[in-house]
């Protein structure tokens, strides 16, 4: 009897865990960042992470604000709407900070909210690193 | 020489003999051996203008196709088919024979053509240029394209879009159209010289009957065409016709989705696509009146000839 309540009491308590860490984006996103091998603990250093486009590895066509990539290492092909054509645009030509990409497209699309731009972008770019459009590395002075 | 030449006793006696026929369609040669004498009359009068490919250096694809041992044939008959001697699919009813053999060579060029492109499309040619006509099934693709082949347009393909990476030709497989339920009754009456087989009821896809492709369409199989449209068909009950520019990386996906083996090409089949619809105008066609969809095709190709 006291097995069979331990073993309920360690699931209730991975359950928890296991919600925790998928409705928590600071726990996905620290993570994530950990499989990248950038020992980030807390948003801050994410942010000052630098991006750029995996070139090596990739291969795009462009058609009126849109832009279709393909990913010789997975094999995948993905679209990118305007904004994402945008960010891969910026990081085309050279490796930015989160910061600096950020201002890049807060001039370009003049929007106030910068937090949740930042917000936004910060999405962005973790999915493009998960599907190995972008890699990132630490941030040592921006080119 | 066509299977029809040979007259239907020797074809017959060919086609069920251990040595079978060899026949060249598109760009594959099949070997065809048919121990099923309802399917040999059949196959004589639906694929008449095949040509034999008598001395050919390479076989593509092993077909046979047999009903089961006499016994068993009182109490349950049924088709097997063979390629290259083992059977892919479980048996069918022997009376579904000809639907069973076009869905195996369909499954036949699928599993192994991946040296070209294929894509999920019927496509159509006229004065060099074709129009490829994407679509998932249940669209009306193959109730469109019987009814462009019976209106001036070169059959390629119903059901295989064939690309050849090295140059992005495409390379004509003009097969049965297969039509089904409603759809036949639509093509007989808009198309009163097609020829359309016997139908077969209570397929897996219901009811399905076959049209001939057209003796021309099968003479011209050698000639290859350039890809000029992309045209999404789907068709609608009682809705008006309306033809309309798609984005051009909206045609991608859609037609890289509905490839068979765009996944298998990798990076050659995203350049390949990539390139094709850079060089085609995409529409989206929704329509419910074959006349009207004829003409609008036709409006929208002449535009681009003038």
């Amino acid at each position: 009897m006291i097995k069979v309540i331990h073993c309920l009491m360690i699931k209730v308590i991975r359950c928890a865990l296991l919600m925790l860490c998928i409705h928590s984006p600071r726990s996905t996103r620290v993570a994530f960042d950990d499989q990248r091998g950038i020992q980030t603990s807390d948003l801050m250093t994410y942010r000052q992470a630098r991006f750029q486009v995996a070139q090596s590895s990739l291969v795009d066509l462009a058609w009126e604000n849109e832009r279709l990539v393909y990913c010789l290492d997975s094999g995948e092909t993905h679209f990118l709407n305007a904004t994402g054509a945008q960010i891969l645009d910026h990081l085309t030509s050279s490796p930015l900070s989160f910061e600096n990409l950020l201002a890049c497209i807060t001039s370009v699309d003049e929007v106030s909210n910068s937090e949740t731009l930042a917000a936004d972008l910060s999405s962005f770019l973790d999915r493009f690193v998960e599907l190995g459009i972008l890699v990132s590395c630490p941030v040592l002075s921006d080119a | 020489m066509t299977i029809s030449a040979l007259g239907y006793d020797l074809a017959s006696q060919r086609l069920s003999s251990p040595s079978g026929v060899d026949l060249q369609i598109g760009p594959f040669v099949f070997h065809l051996q048919l121990d099923c004498p309802d399917l040999a009359l059949l196959v004589y009068e639906l694929w008449r203008d095949y040509p034999l490919a008598e001395g050919a250096a390479v076989r593509d694809f092993h077909i046979q196709a047999t009903n089961n041992s006499v016994p068993r044939r009182w109490f349950r008959p049924v088709v097997r088919i063979f390629v290259d001697g083992r059977t892919p699919f479980p048996p069918l009813p022997a009376h579904h024979h000809l639907p069973m053999l076009e869905w195996g060579l369909n499954w036949c060029i699928a599993q192994r053509s991946h040296h070209l492109l294929m894509l999920h499309a019927a496509v159509v040619e006229r004065n060099g240029r074709a129009i490829i006509l994407p679509a998932w099934p249940g669209h009306g693709k193959s109730t469109l394209c019987a009814a462009l082949i019976h209106s001036d347009w070169r059959l390629l393909c119903d059901e295989f879009g064939l690309v050849r990476p090295e140059d992005g030709a495409l390379l004509p497989l003009p097969r049965l159209i297969p039509l089904k339920n409603e759809s036949i009754e639509v093509i007989r009456s808009f198309a009163p010289s097609a020829h359309i087989g016997p139908s077969f009821y209570g397929t897996r896809k219901g009811t399905i009957a076959h049209v001939r492709p057209p003796t021309e369409s099968v003479e011209r199989m050698h000639e290859t065409a350039r890809p000029g449209w992309f045209v999404f068909p789907r068709w609608v009950a009682g809705s008006p016709l309306r033809l309309e520019p798609m984005l051009k990386s909206e045609a991608f996906l859609m037609v890289a989705t509905n490839a068979f083996n765009y996944e298998v090409l990798g990076q050659t089949s995203f350049e390949l696509v990539g390139r094709m619809v850079d060089a085609c105008d995409c529409y989206s066609l929704v329509y419910s009146d074959l006349d009207q969809a004829i003409r609008a095709l036709d409006e929208l190709t002449r535009t681009a000839d003038d």
